[in-house]
């Protein structure tokens, strides 16, 4: 009697099994890499590269482009153009054009939190040129598909959850938070490959300015603590004359002694100092291992190491400074001094996003950086 | 009407088991969503919340306990005809087991709009309903050993998923829990009332407790079940608030199994896919201790054997689960049952312990005289 029930049940089990759906991978197309471009009259424009796996054909990816008022119905007109059912569970680079990204992204971002079928793991950018056009680059000097070519230009320009690799819940959670805004890489196609160019630094959802991918330290430093990371500082040459060895240096000095360093710890603290008159403190430490030198400076003693320290802070001093003026002339707060504002609050009232807006442009940071040179390499 | 039960040797469980039967039945959907709803009203510092709800549960549970020690071997379906007559206390006996019911039909319900939104969007409520009732079918007329068996089991099999933690734990952002202590006494309180949905289902100890062989041992056991539970409940609420940002934590409906949406690995992509599956073997013990009390009550109640009550349940929830749809009433549903069950758990023990005692010196007094 009960294994008759037994049986029963798994006859039934079985059977419920099929009910659900199936879809076979070689009438899919994945899509692994998204682009979005504003057209004219309310339409988008979807390019997305897919992978087939359909026998007969060799290439094992495609470009495929569909227009439509949303990002699905976009979709949704590309599928109908190939024979494959498009599928976005495999998404991993989400990239928007750069005219697109100046009128704001917020409206294609809607679908990607909403449909849980997407992951979060896929990293979002921006392109220089229509994302059309960055997904069309056929370049021979890519051995691998584009798709596959940029979120690799991402994975492999950082570590750890540090720009570039900015995925869609690091964006959605800046721009969702009160006194932050987010920044994304920008691509750029320079002699026909891309490049992973500048840092797009975005107002809220919208593009404001770039800056040079060669300042994503100063960024990073400011978010998380960093090791292992070149950093690349021209200091004036003129404090370290005397210290020049002066026989073997014969041809003309330049005028900028230009370093290299490898930083083996950096950290930042940002602390609020006057609430009423917007004053904050950010200290800045950096470990730093010496690795390149344009000039031969002979670090003999102490002095000469205090002094190159010495210079250091200061350059990497300035260099914020210049950093948050650009930062507050777009009134983007990147650097995110309005979280740290937003975190002193008195009791009662919560910063809105309109009052940090205003008083973003009005702060005055002092930034303390203490460097040290923890050695000099294997060359004096 | 007898109010102690006699329980054969046989079926008696040791009082080890209830941290595991308290945890399985207390961890279910609840934890899926929970977060947003504790933040919603308490913000930052809902993990204050929690931990109040955590002394707030003790309590309940001491007092729970407490009133079924002044019993020999009796559960709450006995008690309450005991204490408010044939009538009355039956009535009440079927609040609880029409509250068993409900739980177990909304813990159903949400798995599926689990599924239909993360997983198969277009899969029929009645294939995940029907495969689930099977196994409840299958688990609960083993009685009540295997019961305990699979909630042992299944409680330990789904703890690796707290080892994925550590990708939102690494992308989390900690100054979204200042500044502190900004929550006023009120919306402390009120986050402790939206924790409850999550920490219903300790009051399976009321109908649990003749079947504990060692008694005077429960009371261990069943304080580590709430603080294992709590701290399921903490921990990723916590990491929730670090993870999104307040904003977004307001909107998002199950932000549990999007805090995973990240993890990815070479060999998976897609983790989510893998913990939706596996969340399973969280809710079989939930549903299946729900079931097995439903049809205690009634065999307590109305003397119906448990094989009938058992079929005809499972039938109902087949039927009920196909039919409700939208969302709309799902979250209807558990609002309902998230409010009642304050007042059921939370409250009414307070209630009942007085009239218990009353009842008892009463009784004492009339045997002496």
């Amino acid at each position: 009697m009960k294994y008759k029930q037994i049986i029963c049940l798994v006859m039934l089990s079985i059977l419920l099994v099929s009910c659900i759906p199936t879809r076979d991978i070689e009438k899919l197309g994945v899509i692994n890499t998204g682009g979005v471009d504003k057209l004219d009259n309310d339409l988008i424009e979807v390019t997305s590269e897919i992978f087939h796996f359909a026998s007969q054909s060799n290439d094992l990816t495609r470009i495929v482009s569909g227009k439509g008022k949303t990002i699905k119905d976009s979709v949704e007109n590309a599928s109908s153009k190939s024979n494959f059912t498009l599928t976005a569970e495999k998404i991993q680079l989400e990239i928007y054009g750069k005219e697109t990204a100046k009128k704001g992204i917020l409206r294609y971002i809607d679908t990607l939190d909403r449909d849980a079928s997407l992951p979060d793991s896929m990293y979002l950018a921006i392109s220089d040129t229509s994302a059309k056009e960055l997904l069309s680059t056929d370049s021979e000097d890519i051995s691998l598909d584009i798709g596959q070519f940029l979120h690799g230009l991402i994975e492999e320009n950082s570590t750890d959850h540090l720009f570039p690799r900015i995925n869609f819940q690091d964006f959605q959670s800046s721009f969702y938070d009160i006194g932050k805004d987010p920044y994304l890489p920008l691509f750029e196609i320079e002699d026909g490959i891309p490049i992973l160019a500048a840092i797009a630094i975005m107002q809220d959802d919208r593009y404001v300015g770039r800056i040079p991918i060669k300042d994503k330290l100063y960024f990073n430093l400011m978010k998380e603590n960093i090791k292992d990371m070149t950093m690349e500082l021209g200091l004036p040459t003129k404090p370290f004359e005397k210290y020049i060895e002066k026989e073997e240096n014969i041809s003309k000095r330049e005028e900028t002694l230009h370093t290299s360093y490898n930083i083996l710890k950096g950290s930042s603290k940002t602390k609020l100092i006057d609430q009423e008159n917007l004053v904050f403190e950010t200290d800045i430490k950096l470990r730093l291992n010496l690795i390149e030198m344009t000039e031969e400076v002979l670090i003999k003693n102490e002095a000469v190491i205090k002094l190159l320290e010495k210079e250091v802070n200061k350059a990497v001093k300035t260099h914020y400074e210049e950093l948050l003026a650009q930062l507050q002339e777009w009134n983007a707060d990147a650097f995110e001094y309005g979280s740290v504002y937003r975190s002193h609050k008195d009791k009662g009232h919560q910063l809105t996003r309109n009052e940090w807006r205003e008083m973003f442009p009005e702060i005055t940071v002092n930034f303390n950086v203490d460097a040290k040179v923890v050695s000099h390499g294997a060359a004096d | 009407m007898n109010i102690n039960v006699t329980i054969n040797k046989s079926l008696k469980i040791p009082a080890f088991y209830l941290f595991f039967i308290i945890h399985g039945i207390q961890t279910g959907v609840g934890i899926m969503g929970v977060p947003r709803y504790i933040f919603s009203k308490a913000h930052q510092d809902s993990w204050i919340s929690i931990l109040l709800a955590l002394i707030f549960m003790i309590i309940v549970a001491y007092i729970m306990l407490l009133i079924l020690k002044q019993y020999e071997n009796a559960d709450i379906f006995n008690i309450q005809v005991d204490i408010f007559g044939s009538w009355i206390g039956k009535l009440f006996g079927t609040v609880y087991i029409l509250f068993f019911a409900a739980t177990l039909i909304s813990v159903i319900l949400t798995y599926i709009q689990v599924i239909q939104i993360f997983l198969y969007p277009t899969i029929p409520s009645f294939v995940v309903t029907g495969l689930l009732i099977f196994l409840v079918i299958y688990i609960v007329s083993g009685g009540i050993k295997t019961l305990v068996g699979v909630t042992f089991i299944f409680v330990i099999l789904s703890q690796w998923i707290l080892i994925l933690a550590y990708d939102p734990i690494s992308r989390m952002d900690w100054a979204h829990f200042l500044p502190m202590f900004q929550a006023s006494i009120p919306d402390l309180l009120q986050g402790v009332k939206a924790t409850t949905y999550s920490v219903t289902g300790f009051e399976i100890l009321f109908v649990i407790y003749p079947f504990i062989s060692n008694k005077e041992k429960a009371k261990l056991p069943v304080i580590l079940g709430l603080c294992y539970t709590t701290f399921l409940i903490l921990s990723t609420t916590a990491i929730s608030i670090g993870y999104f940002s307040a904003r977004d934590l307001g909107d998002i409906e199950w932000s549990t199994i999007t805090l995973f949406k990240n993890v990815s690995y070479t060999f998976v992509e897609r983790l989510d896919y893998l913990l939706i599956a596996e969340w399973m073997m969280i809710i079989i013990p939930n549903i299946a201790i729900y079931m097995w009390a439903i049809t205690i009550g009634m065999k307590r109640l109305y003397k119906i054997p448990q094989r009938i009550t058992l079929y005809t349940t499972s039938f109902i929830v087949l039927i009920v689960a196909t039919v409700i749809k939208s969302d709309i009433y799902i979250n209807k549903l558990t609002d309902t049952l998230s409010s009642v069950g304050f007042w059921l758990i939370f409250i009414y023990p307070f209630v009942l312990l007085p009239l218990v005692i009353l009842k008892k010196k009463w009784r004492k007094r009339k045997g002496s005289v």
